[in-house]
């Protein structure tokens, strides 16, 4: 694990330590010494490999609408050369990097951001002086396809954020073109060795972040694409055991991230939870779901179907599993967050039933739990932005329901006067508090 | 990974990358330059797609097939269309095969609507690109030569073993290029 922040943070800390007498001049040197010199230079390096990558996808962008503007003027061989043209410079000077050691951050992302790009230029060029015709899912399948192992050869993570992105794309495409996206899980798994090895290597470093958060995007949008959707309403159990598995997982082995964006999945995770129960409280969500409406037709394919059900299993497996060591720690707020999967659960056998109206009440008590909950954590724990979540998820919830139920002026207007109020009142006292817990 | 293993694994890759387009080129000049050519009658539009520039979309014709009694025609799958030419030196379907022919031209089409021996069939060609200046002209071009009275328009495709890529565009006789610049020329 990359402690260089820690250390970063240590070393501007350690002088005042000293001066106010905390900590001996003789500790701070042992300090110093067991952790080594403070790394130099990062903010350059980051600065570096920012621009390396703007300067690649600039350059390969600005190819790209260049062959797109088709010089009709130019003989088809020119054309066929230029299209290649692009592709074998950016791979001599990927090999260049590669033979003379220049496997610096900055060499690897930015070589790695042109390959990609330069692939795609030269593939549509060849189809558009051919005249091959425009099917986006096979496109995007050979790039991706051919993208990948730049992304183990050069262990280049800018690659790997445009193949998330690119194969979420192609199961959208593929559902609609080949009438299911079965393949969409197997392209998936070959990008995961990457993204352990960043995450093993510096869990809140910014290639695990921006890693972390395309796929937690990139699998909300394409979880619901993939599913063949047979048994209407499936996908509300498997959003939710989707994002409980997210919340957990982040909350359980990225705990000690500095920051909610440094932890995606805890982040992307809560979000996801808060905005299904939302969701799940409005009655249109729960109309024709379960058992007595399954589907049938061209587009519902009945053997990528029985995909959705193993999707299902295995989410809602590996989500109970975590759910349960949550409740052996004893963590209320995990449990909270987590119960969104059983509640799903329930919720779904009940509208299935024919019993739409409970699994909507047992949706907004749920929710009506969940904020109590994260409001209470957060004024017991003295965590503003843990309180004010609370209290603007139960705004959202009551907006919600009063543009829902229709309910009168004078009803909506003192609800929203109480929680303002339960706001100003929230974070007054939490300000005492730290004001009170300074020296 | 040692530089020698990069480098060698690198080279593999760029091999692969780059023999992808050559082989979509060497595949598609064979055709060209040993390809049997035959006219498509054509219907020209003008769509935008954000990767390859602007072109101009086709409708080929025919679209509409009568389909033999012993085939069963699904949007599932792919068929292959047998090419004769018509008394105007036209293509038009001769029959509908489940398999590719042993002989003839003939073309990998899906079927993308049916009913009874009805079928609407899509051709592997449906797009001619051109120039983002001379794609609005070509369609605007198209109005003015695909009337009722009026059908000057067609593609020349050239057919090898079930392969089929376009050659050119015809507008009024002459290739869509010569049509244009003529077009701005003349007084």
């Amino acid at each position: 694990m990359n402690h260089n922040s820690y250390i970063r943070w240590l070393y501007q800390e350690l002088p005042e330590l000293v001066r106010s007498g905390t900590l001996a001049p003789e500790a701070a040197e042992k300090l110093k010494t067991h952790y080594g010199p403070p790394p130099a230079g990062a903010g350059r390096r980051v600065a570096l490999t920012v621009c390396g990558i703007l300067g690649a996808t600039l350059i390969g962008g600005g190819i790209i609408l260049l062959f797109a503007h088709n010089w009709s003027a130019l003989s088809r061989s020119t054309r066929t050369v230029l299209a290649l043209a692009p592709l074998l410079a950016t791979h001599i000077l990927t090999l260049w990097a590669l033979a003379t050691g220049r496997t610096s951050r900055v060499w690897r992302e930015s070589t790695g951001m042109l390959v990609t790009l330069m692939l795609a230029a030269a593939i549509a060029l060849v189809g558009q002086t051919y005249h091959i015709p425009g099917n986006l899912a096979n496109f995007l399948l050979v790039w991706m396809l051919l993208t990948l192992p730049l992304i183990y050869l050069l262990e280049a993570t800018v690659p790997a954020l445009i193949y998330l992105p690119g194969i979420t794309a192609w199961a959208g495409l593929a559902q609609v073109e080949y009438g299911h996206a079965v393949w969409f899980l197997p392209l998936l798994a070959l990008v995961l060795p990457h993204l352990a090895l960043v995450l093993r290597r510096d869990p809140y470093g910014s290639r695990a972040t921006f890693l972390g958060w395309m796929l937690v995007i990139c699998l909300f949008v394409a979880t619901g694409e993939s599913l063949e959707k047979i048994l209407p309403g499936l996908w509300i159990i498997v959003y939710g055991a989707l994002a409980t598995g997210f919340y957990l997982a982040g909350r359980r082995w990225m705990a000690a991230a500095p920051s909610t964006w440094r932890n995606p999945f805890a982040s992307a995770g809560a979000l996801g939870i808060v905005v299904i129960a939302l969701l799940l409280t409005y009655d249109e969500f729960w109309n024709n779901v379960g058992w007595r409406h399954w589907r049938t037709g061209w587009a519902y394919n009945w053997r990528v179907g029985t995909l959705d059900y193993l999707i299902l299993a295995g989410l809602s497996a590996v989500s109970t599993w975590m759910l349960l060591h949550t409740a052996r720690r004893r963590d209320v707020l995990g449990l909270a967050f987590g119960a969104l999967l059983p509640v799903t659960v329930l919720g779904y056998l009940l509208a299935s039933s024919g019993f739409e109206g409970p699994a909507i009440i047992l949706c907004n008590a749920y929710l009506l739990a969940l904020v109590l909950t994260i409001t209470v954590t957060g004024l017991r724990e003295n965590r503003t932005g843990l309180v004010n979540g609370g209290l603007l998820t139960l705004s959202t919830l009551i907006v919600a329901r009063f543009f829902d139920e229709e309910f009168s002026f004078v009803m909506r207007g003192c609800a929203f006067i109480a929680i303002g109020i339960a706001f100003l009142i929230a974070n007054v006292l939490m300000s005492r508090r730290g004001k009170g817990a300074a020296p | 990974m040692t530089r020698t293993t990069s480098v060698l694994a690198f080279l593999v890759l760029a091999a692969i990358q780059l023999g992808v387009p050559l082989s979509m080129i060497v595949d598609r000049e064979i055709t060209l330059r040993q390809g049997h050519a035959m006219r498509f009658q054509t219907a020209p539009v003008d769509p935008y797609d954000a990767f390859r520039g602007k072109y101009v979309a086709l409708r080929i014709e025919p679209e509409n097939i009568i389909v033999p009694p012993d085939i069963t025609v699904s949007v599932k799958r792919p068929f292959y269309a047998a090419l004769a030419a018509d008394s105007n030196g036209f293509a038009r379907v001769s029959a509908l095969h489940i398999s590719a022919p042993a002989d003839g031209d003939y073309v990998k089409v899906r079927v993308h609507w049916h009913s009874g021996t009805n079928a609407f069939i899509r051709y592997p060609f449906d797009r001619y690109y051109m120039n983002e200046q001379d794609a609005p002209r070509a369609e605007l071009a198209y109005g003015r030569n695909s009337t009722r009275t009026n059908r000057n328009t067609y593609v020349i495709v050239r057919l090898r073993h079930g392969n089929a890529v376009i050659e050119d565009l015809i507008i009024d006789n002459q290739p869509v290029a010569k049509f244009l610049q003529r077009e701005v020329s003349a007084p």
